[in-house]
């Protein structure tokens, strides 16, 4: 049996499910034990994670692990999340067995897949807006500032999953 | 909390009838069986008697009965004390199967290192291994053929003698490792033609730290354990008495009711898996369909991971074991589930529950009720889809 923290966790993860039109999402697969962490983040204008949800298929320290992974990123600046290693996670908890310790690799590899997608989507979106404003650059007059925040408001309504 | 045990290929418990006759040899009767005192001779009489009930439960001759710590110390007996014995011919090649128990795996891998070919025949789907690859890779380098009697994960059971028959036929030794079959199926080392079976009391409601090794007279061997002269001077060590005589009374009462048993089993198993496969969608059985121990059901659940299925069971009070990864503190797939070609998921979501006699009905749809919740709640949670990991018997 493992520790209380990761049972609760595997219990009761309260970060399972999925954002709909995510601005990342984000896969990894153990290739030794086939366990996959599937990561979703919301990012707001100011580039700060606002939700995340995962969905894990694995043993109970990986449920765990990407449970606690998906609590602490919500809040935290993509910078930051980006920065985010191993250690960190492992912090979470009391002990993770020896042999598990895997799971900790997976859910920094489905998290940096996830802001991958993110940064992917965020690039491919200012693009086709860039091109929209050369189109309508005659007609608008409109400043930078302005087209910033379009921008990011229809960031998330634009990807869907 | 109620509690269900659904684990009984990983042990099992020792049945009063086993107890009481073991009780005695832990308290009056505590003889060294090789003395030659009164006291002595009392334990030394009652290795004869479990000796004499183990070989009458195998068809062997009691003197071809060798007591041991268990199945595990027994292949590595057969197959180290028949390599140490034939290390000066040429005979330098071992077949074995991929689906094997460790303790002739890892014993295979060990010879591999000290210069040893060795064959891991590969098994179809249902885990049969084939006569014919067989009978293709029996050469005259081949020392010993050791292929297991019924297997402990998926249950399948082999075709013992046409196996022996084929490996015999080339002048072969043949070993088998029956510590899941003892009980199970009707095993007959003359007429089947085995040279060597090992087999465990704790299966089969002896006692843990008690197994045999039957080797034929026929067969020459050397011994492993060095250091005293039980056993024919073959296995150094005093003979774990009480133990032993467990071991024979658990052969006894297991070749006694082993009709009854295996009827009321099947019945059980049969009615566990129509449970299972009306009740939870996207299941696979695994193992041979019929040629199967009749307490034994591996199966595969799409889109679950086993360990965490195993955990939310046992917090219902439902022990079963997992599939995939041998023991705590291995993460690797099963050899046996890779043999028979299971996709890395469904593999990844196996588990195997093996009933005892003792099960009810009642049992049964308690613990179909708490898989059919909990396999709903962890597929909530599942990233894969049911359409890329592999086949079901059941949709």
């Amino acid at each position: 049996m493992y520790n209380q923290d990761i049972m609760e966790r595997f219990l009761n993860p309260c970060f399972a499910g999925i954002i709909r039109g995510a601005s990342g999402v984000g896969s990894a697969k153990d290739p030794n034990t086939n366990e996959t962490i599937k990561l979703y983040i919301e990012v707001n204008a100011d580039a700060v994670i606002t939700d995340a949800k995962f969905k894990a298929f694995g043993c109970p320290v990986v449920i765990a692990v990407a449970d606690a992974l998906s609590q602490m990123i919500v809040g935290m600046p993509i910078e930051q999340a980006q920065e985010l290693n191993e250690a960190r996670v492992l912090n979470m908890f009391n002990e993770i067995p020896q042999e598990r310790l895997y799971s900790i690799f997976l859910a920094i590899d489905a998290l940096n897949e996830t802001i991958d997608d993110y940064a992917k989507k965020l690039r491919k979106l200012q693009k086709k807006l860039l091109a929209d404003n050369k189109d309508e650059s005659t007609k608008s007059t409109e400043d930078d500032e302005h087209n910033e925040e379009n921008t990011l408001d229809t960031f998330n309504d634009y990807y869907d999953e | 909390m109620n509690r269900i045990y659904l684990d009984n290929a990983a042990s099992t418990s020792v049945s009063s009838e086993v107890l009481n006759e073991m009780m005695p040899y832990f308290t009056n009767m505590f003889g060294n069986p090789s003395s030659l005192h009164s006291y002595g001779r009392e334990s030394n009489a009652a290795l004869d008697l479990a000796r004499d009930r183990i070989a009458k439960a195998i068809g062997a001759k009691p003197n071809e009965i060798y007591f041991t710590s268990g199945a595990t110390e027994s292949n590595n007996w057969a197959l180290l004390g028949i390599v140490e014995k034939y290390h000066n011919s040429d005979k330098k090649h071992i077949i074995t199967s991929q689906i094997e128990h460790p303790s002739i795996l890892e014993t295979c891998k060990y010879l591999e290192t000290k210069g040893y070919k060795v064959t891991y025949l590969p098994v179809d789907s249902d885990g049969l291994v084939n006569i014919a690859e067989l009978l293709h890779n029996l050469n005259n380098d081949t020392l010993i053929v050791s292929i297991m009697a019924a297997n402990n994960e998926i249950g399948t059971i082999q075709n013992l003698k046409a196996i022996a028959k084929t490996v015999k036929e080339r002048g072969v030794i043949f070993h088998t490792d029956a510590t899941q079959a003892v009980g199970a199926i009707n095993i007959d080392v003359k007429e089947m033609g085995i040279d060597m079976l090992t087999l465990s009391a704790h299966k089969i409601n002896g006692p843990k730290g008690i197994g045999a090794l039957y080797i034929s007279n026929d067969i020459d061997i050397a011994p492993i354990m060095h250091g005293g002269h039980q056993e024919r001077n073959l296995r150094g060590g005093t003979v774990n008495v009480a133990g032993a005589v467990g071991l024979g009374k658990a052969c006894e009462i297991a070749c006694r009711d082993i009709i009854i048993n295996s009827q009321k089993l099947r019945r059980m198993r049969d009615y566990f898996v129509d449970q299972v496969m009306t009740k939870i969608p996207y299941v696979k059985l695994n193992g041979h369909k019929f040629q199967r121990l009749p307490n034994s059901i591996s199966l595969s659940f799409g889109m679950v991971e086993a360990e965490a299925l195993m955990m939310m069971l046992d917090l219902e009070g439902i022990a079963v074991s997992v599939g995939s990864a041998c023991s705590t503190g291995s993460v690797e797939p099963s050899n046996v589930l890779k043999a028979i070609k299971l996709s890395p998921e469904l593999a990844a979501g196996t588990i195997r529950i093996t009933i005892s006699k003792n099960i009810t009905k009642e049992d049964i749809d308690y613990v179909v009720e708490k898989l059919e919740e909990i396999v709903k709640k962890l597929r909530a949670i599942s990233p894969l889809k049911k359409s890329n990991i592999g086949e079901f018997d059941n949709v």
